[in-house]
C-alpha cells in the first residue's frame, strides 16, 4: 500500500462536562480510533447519533486537538501544519445548505471567499477561477450574482461544494451532504460527487445515516459505536458479510423498497446508550442480540478476519 | 367497497396569502380511507403533503385558507365544525403526531401532566385513572421505567423516547384515525425501525386507520396499503402498494423510484438517474401538468389544460395525458 493520505493513530478525544456543582466528568467522544485512508478512497462513516462521528470529523479537519494519538495528513501530523496549509488540503461540505451559506453574500462572493482569504492570484484570476468552479459543479454562470435565497436546495449544495473545492483540496469531508435534500436532488448531488472524485482525484470522508447512500458511494466503511470503530473494511465485503452484530443491526434497519415486506425486527435490546456511562466489557453488549457471558466482562480487541476488522468476541 | 369510508376528502384546496401573491399549496385533491387502512402520502418538500394533514386537523396556519367540497370523517362533516368542536375531536377520535417531537411538547410541564391532560380533556376520568392509563400505554410503546418517565420533563428524554411518548399521547383516547407527519425522519435508523414496527402493531391492536406522510419510499413500501404520490399540490398517482412499486404510471413516480440507490441492485459509484429541473413555483395560477417542465415525455398539450385522472385499472389512477400502455413501457 502506498503511504496513506490521512491516518489516525490511536486517536482519542474527551470532552469535560460538568457533573454536579463542582465535579467534572470526561466524555470520551472518540476512543482509541485508528484508521488509514489511501488516495481515492471514499470512507463511509456510519453510526447512530452521539456515536462520535462529528467529533471524529472535527479531529480530521484539525478543528479539535486529539487528547491522545496523532492525526497525520500526507504523512505529517496536522498539529504541525499551519491552519492555512491545512485548509488547502482538507475541506468540508456541511449537511444543511440552508444554514452553511451566508444569505447576504452572492454566490460568486461565497465561492471566491477562500481564494480571497488565501490571497490566490489577483482579482481577475480569482473571478476566472470562480467561474470555473461554478461550471465544475454544474451551476450556470448566471447564478454568480444570485443570493443563496434565490437558489434551490440542490443548487445551494452545489455552491457549498464549489466553495469546498476552491483551494483544490485533496480530501473533502462530506457531513450528511444529501440528507437535507429531496430524493430526486440527492441523486444529482451523489452523481456530482462521484464525477468530481474521478475528475479531480479526490478522497472523500462521507458521513451519512442513510446506509443505502453510503453503500452506493463508499469504497471503505467504518462503523462507529460509542466512540469506537467497531467494524471497518472494504465496503463491498463489509456489506456482503458484516462481522459485527451492530453492523448487522444497522444494515437490517435499512428500509429498502419491498412492498408488504413489513418493518424488519432488528432485535436490538434496551435503550440507546448513554455516552457518559459506557458499559463495561463490550460497549455494545447490553443491546446486542447475540451477546454471551464474556461480552459483559471483557472488552473485545479489534480482530482482522480477511479484509475486515471487527471488535467482537464472536467475529471470525 | 361495502362500508362507507372513514375519511372522505373531495376537492381539497389550501391557499396561502404571501407577499408575492396567493400560493396554491394544495390544488383540489381527492382521497378516501377505510377504517383500519394505512394510506401513505409521499412527495418531496413543498408538495403540499403536510398542509393536507393540517387541513384535515383544522390546524392550518392563520394565513392559510382551506376549502373543499367534502371533508367527512367518521360521519362528521369537518367543514361544518366550530373550532370548539374541532378541539373535541382532536386528540380524541382524530390524532396526529409530528416530525419533531421536541416542538410538539410543552417544555414547562412534565410529560405525565401533558399526557394526563389529553385524556381529561376528552373523557370523564379522574387524574389517577388517566395516570394509570398513561402508565399502561407507556409500557405498551416500550418506554421502560414508565412511572419515573412520567415525572420527567421533555428535555430529559431522548428523541426516540419523546416520539414514543407522543405516540402514547396520541393513543390515549383510542383514535379512529392517526395522522403521522414524518414521524421518524429526525431519528436514527435503528430507532426508526423499532418505532415503525410499534406503530404498525398498535394500528392493528387499536383498529385505527393511519395516514403516514413521508418522503421515504422505502418506508412507504413496507407499511402502506395504499399510496398517494403528491407533486406541486396535486395527487399525481394513487395505487395499492404492490401496484405502485411494480407498475408506476406517472412519470414523476417512475423518476422518484429510479433515483433511489438500492443496495445490491444499483452498481456502486454508478450514475443514478435523477429528475432534472426544480419544483415549479406554486404562486399564482397554473395550467396543465405541474410536472411538465421536468417530464421526459412532456408534449405541448401537457402545459395547456388541466390533466384528468386516468384509470389504469385495479384502483390505480394517475394524472397524465399518456395512456397506460405508453407509460408502462418505461415501468421499472
Amino acid at each position: 500500500m502506498t503511504s496513506p493520505i490521512l491516518e489516525l493513530r490511536n486517536v482519542s478525544h474527551s470532552f469535560s462536562l460538568r457533573d454536579g456543582l463542582f465535579g467534572h466528568k470526561a466524555l470520551r467522544a472518540v476512543d482509541d480510533v485508528s484508521l488509514a485512508l489511501a488516495r481515492g478512497d471514499v470512507l463511509g462513516v456510519v453510526g447512530e447519533s452521539g456515536c462520535g462521528k462529528t467529533t471524529l470529523l472535527r479531529l480530521m479537519l484539525g478543528l479539535l486537538e486529539p487528547s491522545a494519538g496523532t492525526v497525520q495528513l500526507d504523512g505529517e501530523p496536522i498539529a504541525h501544519q499551519r491552519r492555512r496549509q491545512l485548509a488547502s488540503r482538507i475541506q468540508l461540505v456541511f449537511q444543511d445548505p440552508y444554514s452553511s451559506l451566508n444569505p447576504r453574500r452572492t454566490v460568486g462572493s461565497i465561492v471566491g471567499q477562500p481564494l480571497r482569504v488565501h490571497r490566490v492570484g489577483d482579482a481577475a484570476r480569482r473571478r476566472a477561477r470562480v467561474r470555473e468552479l461554478l461550471d465544475l459543479v454544474g451551476l450556470p454562470a448566471r447564478v454568480h450574482d444570485n443570493y443563496p435565497g434565490q437558489l434551490s436546495g440542490g443548487q445551494r449544495q452545489r455552491v457549498a461544494i464549489a466553495r469546498a473545492l476552491a483551494l483544490k483540496p485533496r480530501i473533502v469531508v462530506c457531513d450528511e451532504p444529501t440528507s437535507a435534500l429531496d430524493v430526486s436532488v440527492q441523486a444529482q448531488i451523489l452523481n456530482l460527487l462521484i464525477d468530481l472524485r474521478s475528475e479531480l482525484d479526490l478522497t472523500y470522508i462521507f458521513v451519512s445515516h442513510n446506509l443505502a447512500v453510503v453503500e452506493h458511494i463508499a469504497t471503505r466503511i467504518a462503523v462507529m459505536y460509542l466512540g469506537r470503530i467497531v467494524e471497518s473494511g472494504p465496503a463491498r465485503e463489509l456489506f456482503a458479510a458484516p462481522k459485527h452484530p451492530y453492523t448487522r443491526v444497522l444494515l437490517n434497519s435499512v428500509l429498502t423498497p419491498a412492498p408488504r415486506a413489513g418493518i424488519p425486527d432488528i432485535r436490538l435490546r434496551g435503550a440507546p446508550p448513554n455516552p457518559m456511562d459506557v458499559p463495561a466489557g463490550c460497549r455494545f453488549h447490553p443491546r446486542c442480540p447475540e451477546a454471551i457471558a464474556i461480552c459483559a466482562s471483557q472488552d473485545p480487541e479489534p480482530r482482522q478476519t480477511g479484509a475486515i476488522c471487527a471488535a467482537c468476541h464472536l467475529a471470525g | 367497497m361495502a362500508a362507507s369510508p372513514l375519511l372522505e376528502v373531495e376537492g381539497l384546496f389550501v391557499e396561502i396569502d404571501t407577499a408575492d401573491g396567493v400560493l396554491h399549496a394544495v390544488r383540489g385533491i381527492d382521497f378516501s380511507l377505510q377504517a383500519g387502512e394505512t394510506l401513505c402520502i409521499v412527495g418531496e418538500s413543498g408538495c403540499g403533503k403536510s398542509l393536507t394533514a393540517l387541513a384535515l386537523m383544522g390546524l392550518l396556519p392563520r394565513r392559510a385558507q382551506r376549502r373543499a367540497r367534502t371533508l367527512c370523517f367518521d360521519g362528521i362533516d369537518l367543514l361544518a365544525q366550530s373550532p370548539a368542536a374541532m378541539r373535541q375531536l382532536r386528540g380524541n377520535r382524530l390524532s396526529m403526531i409530528f416530525q419533531e417531537p421536541m416542538t410538539s411538547l410543552n417544555p414547562a410541564f412534565t410529560v405525565g401532566d401533558q399526557i394526563v391532560d389529553v385524556m381529561r380533556q376528552h373523557r370523564k376520568v379522574t387524574r389517577a385513572e388517566a395516570h394509570d392509563h398513561a402508565l399502561h400505554l407507556f409500557e405498551r410503546v416500550g418506554i421502560s421505567a414508565a412511572a419515573a418517565r412520567l415525572r420527567q420533563y421533555p428535555h430529559e428524554l431522548s428523541g426516540g423516547l419523546r416520539q414514543r411518548m407522543l405516540i402514547a399521547m396520541a393513543l390515549m383516547c383510542g383514535p379512529r384515525l392517526l395522522l403521522a407527519d414524518e414521524p421518524t425522519t429526525a431519528l436514527d435508523v435503528t430507532i426508526q425501525a423499532e418505532l415503525l414496527r410499534l406503530l404498525a402493531d398498535l394500528q392493528k391492536e387499536f383498529g385505527m386507520a393511519l395516514i403516514l406522510i413521508t418522503h421515504d419510499l422505502g418506508l412507504v413500501s413496507r407499511i402502506a396499503d395504499r399510496i398517494a404520490v403528491m407533486y406541486a399540490g396535486e395527487i399525481v398517482e394513487t395505487a395499492g402498494v404492490e401496484m405502485l412499486f411494480k407498475d408506476p404510471m406517472h412519470p414523476y413516480t417512475q423518476g422518484l423510484l429510479e433515483c433511489l440507490p438500492v443496495p445490491g441492485a444499483t452498481p456502486p459509484m454508478g450514475r443514478l438517474p435523477s429528475i432534472p429541473g426544480i419544483v415549479p413555483s406554486l404562486i399564482g395560477g397554473r395550467q396543465g401538468c405541474g410536472f411538465s417542465e421536468r417530464c421526459r415525455y412532456a408534449m405541448p398539450e401537457c402545459a395547456q389544460h388541466a390533466i384528468a385522472l386516468r384509470d389504469a385499472g385495479r384502483q390505480h389512477d394517475y394524472r397524465c395525458v399518456r395512456p397506460p400502455e405508453q407509460n408502462r413501457t418505461r415501468a421499472a
